[in-house]
């Protein structure tokens, strides 16, 4: 998916209202390449399918089509090498069984619960398949803004125009989150932000952790990081003065908890830039919170790649805004995720020893050891996202997902060293000798490991690879020559 | 009223409008298109703030229809 993703659409709906509102907000990727198709047979069309090779097949079958019998889960459509993005149902009651609804098999409102939990299910146990919660729209809007009965009657119209824009929205973030484009950090301001109150200021504007809306705020931030999402701090303070803070108030974290620290008086972008580079992400990987809307709109201007939500002025409607606002989009959440920040704690462990010994003592003092395992249905998972999300190691900047890895051929890696697991970190996928891709995430640069990774690959059987530059990774520039990997391509 | 129906049309279709009368017909209008004929009416209500019946949405094929729906809605 390099260009303008094409996406093809199966729906029981009326599908033009959908897709004017895909093609209207795609400007992002470039416009989209849409095709639709009427879900009577989806696997008597896989002809027309093979022929537009979609990069994503959207299926949305509606709850108002549903009567006595729920539509089957197309679960053989599923099996197909395709990338699927299936909205759940939205809930449905006739008003027949009263509470009973909820626990008569055959309500209406039960058996479309029961569709949407077979659903998770299959997402759970396909890694191609990926869900938009259509059901969380209604839920947000309600019932009468999601459904005008007046355009199903006229025209097989499920949504409404304006539920119709949030589903388009949700569908094009889940296909950005595909492509790579995730957010990695937040960054967050403290006065005001991550607790009520100023530092250093007595009386109503002292510092007060539980002002309302705070502590749900950090409790918000501590779920992100259970879920890999790195934590950072940008604050026009006095570093002493916030380090007694942490030290005398019970705010759930320390400052170890914060991967960067930025607590100076330097202009906020300075901060970002610097974060970001500490972090070994780029800028277009942060999401910025600050209460004071001065400091967003110079965050804006100067970094516009940075997401900077707009926060209300009521802390206490933080999370119901924030929540709304999407802004981690994932396809997966793997084990990996789950550890970041704990194997991101151990990097500044290694990065001190580094500081004082010799790069080759330092290597030999990290004792790592490499394990490669050959791709495999559990595993391509993590190299899928591996690909997404690395762009300075992408050898020749290609992107893959899990459906496009499930019958490929090739190896990841696993790196263990004495400060523990670091689980999978590099991804090879191989067309014959030739490596066709080869990424490497950035905490592992700087110990050989790309050494090993080729000397693995070279005694199980002859490689060869092409370097093909992008925008970020040219440090891979000359990792083959080094290592005397021969060219794919021959050279003229 | 033909007037202020005319300002919408060319707010949801995006184009200049020629002179509308009761017998101009909604599928002859530049832009139209089934799918654009629902934003029209969706518009439409939300400016004159009346809602049409489902029968209406279906039925309505020139402008002189609409404009007695929304004459009858508002008498």
């Amino acid at each position: 998916m390099s260009s303008a993703p094409r996406i093809a659409l199966f729906t029981d709906s009326a599908p033009q209202l959908l897709a004017r509102e895909l093609q209207a907000q795609a400007q992002a990727f470039g416009g989209i390449q849409l095709q639709t198709y009427a879900f009577t047979s989806p696997l008597a069309v896989q002809e027309e399918l093979t022929a537009f090779a979609p990069d994503v097949v959207i299926v949305w079958l509606c709850a108002e089509a549903v009567n006595d019998v729920c539509p089957e889960l197309p679960e053989a459509l599923f099996s197909l090498p395709y990338t699927f993005i299936v909205s759940t149902m939205v809930s449905r009651d006739d008003g027949t069984c009263g509470s009973a609804a909820l626990t008569w098999h055959h309500s209406l409102k039960r058996r479309i619960l029961q569709w949407n939990s077979r659903l998770m299910q299959l997402a759970e146990s396909h890694n191609n398949l990926h869900l938009v919660d259509l059901d969380a729209i209604q839920s947000r809007l309600g019932r009468t803004t999601t459904f005008d009965p007046r355009l199903w009657e006229a025209a097989s119209i499920a949504l409404t125009p304006k539920a119709t824009e949030l589903f388009a929205k949700a569908i094009l973030q889940t296909i950005a989150a595909l492509r790579g484009s995730i957010k990695k950090v937040v960054v967050t301001d403290l006065d005001n932000t991550f607790w009520g109150g100023i530092t250093g200021e007595s009386g109503a504007d002292a510092v007060n952790p539980d002002a309302p809306g705070h502590p749900a705020y950090r409790a918000w931030l501590r779920t992100l990081a259970k879920r890999g999402i790195l934590l950072a701090i940008a604050s026009h303070n006095d570093r002493p003065a916030v380090e007694a803070l942490f030290q005398t108030h019970p705010l759930g974290f320390t400052l170890d908890d914060f991967q960067a620290c930025e607590i100076n008086w330097d202009p906020k972008a300075q901060m970002l830039t610097r974060i970001a580079a500490a972090l070994n992400v780029s800028t277009d990987a942060l999401v910025f919170i600050d209460d004071r809307k001065e400091q967003r709109e110079q965050v804006r201007a100067a970094l516009p790649e940075v997401t900077v939500p707009e926060m209300p002025s009521d802390p206490a409607n933080w999370i119901e805004f924030l929540a709304a606002e999407n802004l981690f989009e994932i396809p997966q959440i793997t084990e990996d995720d789950t550890l970041r920040v704990q194997t991101f704690k151990d990097a500044t462990l290694r990065a001190s020893m580094a500081e004082t010994l010799s790069r080759e003592a330092y290597i030999a003092s990290l004792e790592q050891t490499l394990i490669a395992e050959p791709l495999n249905a559990t595993n391509c998972e993590r190299a899928a996202q591996l690909t997404q999300r690395c762009n300075r190691f992408n050898m020749r900047g290609t992107r893959h997902t899990a459906a496009d890895l499930a019958h490929r051929t090739g190896w990841v890696y696993r790196l263990r060293d004495r400060f523990g697991e670091m689980g999978i970190i590099s991804a090879v996928i191989l067309e014959g000798d030739i490596i066709e891709t080869w990424v490497m995430s950035c905490r592992v640069f700087n110990r050989d490991v790309e050494r090993l990774i080729l000397e693995h690959l070279k005694g199980v059987a002859p490689i060869r690879g092409d370097y093909v530059p992008t925008e970020r990774n040219t440090l891979c520039a000359s990792i083959y020559q080094t290592y005397g990997i021969p060219p794919a391509t021959p050279t003229l | 009223m033909i007037a202020a129906l005319r300002t919408v049309f060319e707010e949801v279709l995006r184009q200049p409008m020629p002179e509308l009368t009761s017998e101009t017909a909604f599928a002859d209008l530049p832009g139209w298109d089934s799918v654009t004929h629902l934003a029209l009416l969706l518009a439409v209500e939300r400016h004159f703030n009346i809602a049409f019946t489902s029968a209406q949405m279906v039925n309505m094929k020139q402008v002189g229809e609409m404009v007695a729906a929304l004459e009858g809605a508002n008498g």
